[in-house]
């Protein structure tokens, strides 16, 4: 899964490389398909956090 | 010139922040340490933070930009910050080795501050708006060459990572590749 996190943000930055804000050309990617990329990686990125962060809680408390 | 003058200052901060992944890298191919997902979810912040310098780099500067900034260095700081709590009791031990004698994750917490004391300086640096017409900017040499590492570097990660976790949850504490074992 977290395989798929750094797969999700290569995309994304990908997309940024190759994309422009105003699209009028069919050939080059819409920009807003980096942010909605980027925002799935931040929201399973939060996900994963509280997941492993609620692990090994005895140590802490 | 001023804004040039940011423009390569952020050029330089993705530069570091792949050179710091490279480094992860390199510590996990060469000295065999496996990253665990806490050091995976601290590398995630590095890469989600790189986005936000990119860009800057390719639209230009704007203040929701160095939002994603803060928000991805608050996100490994936090992740860093956890896994200095499990191991900040004495007898707790310690995962991977020393760098200078701080661990990774003390580093990792070191690198998010200073980003956001770095991201706080840009910010009062820079002059905004810096848009071309068509919603992008002209990038120079340093520019583009840093946003292609920056991609190169974390699509390297996604290689490493499926190699050590596959497609599941990764072990709490891995000592192999996952992947690379299943295949003999």
């Amino acid at each position: 899964m977290m395989s798929l996190l750094f797969l999700l943000i290569t995309a994304a930055m990908f997309a940024l490389l190759m994309g422009r804000a105003n699209v009028s050309d069919a050939r080059v990617l819409d920009i807003r398909i980096s942010y909605v990329l980027y925002g799935i990686a931040c929201v399973l990125s939060l996900y994963w956090f509280s997941y492993h962060a609620s692990q090994h809680l005895d140590i802490i408390l | 010139m001023l804004n040039v003058m940011v423009r390569n200052i952020n050029a330089l901060g993705l530069l570091g922040i792949a050179f710091i992944l490279g480094i992860g890298l390199v510590m996990q191919v060469v000295l065999d340490e496996l990253p665990c997902p806490l050091c995976l979810l601290q590398r995630i912040g590095f890469a989600l933070l790189m986005y936000g310098f990119m860009l800057n780099i390719v639209i230009g500067q704007r203040f929701s930009h160095y939002g994603v900034i803060v928000f991805a260095a608050l996100f490994g700081a936090m992740a860093s910050l956890r896994q200095i709590s499990l191991h900040v009791i004495p007898g707790s031990g310690t995962y991977g080795s020393a760098v200078f004698g701080y661990h990774l994750y003390t580093w990792s917490f070191l690198l998010f501050t200073a980003t956001l004391l770095a991201v706080g300086v840009l910010l009062m640096l820079s002059r905004m708006p810096d848009m071309d017409i068509d919603g992008t900017v002209k990038m120079n040499l340093l520019e583009r060459s840093a946003c292609w590492i920056a991609v190169v570097t974390v699509a390297l990660n996604v290689i490493a990572t499926f190699l050590e976790c596959g497609p599941l949850v990764c072990a709490d504490n891995p000592v192999d590749y996952v992947m690379l074992k299943s295949l003999g």
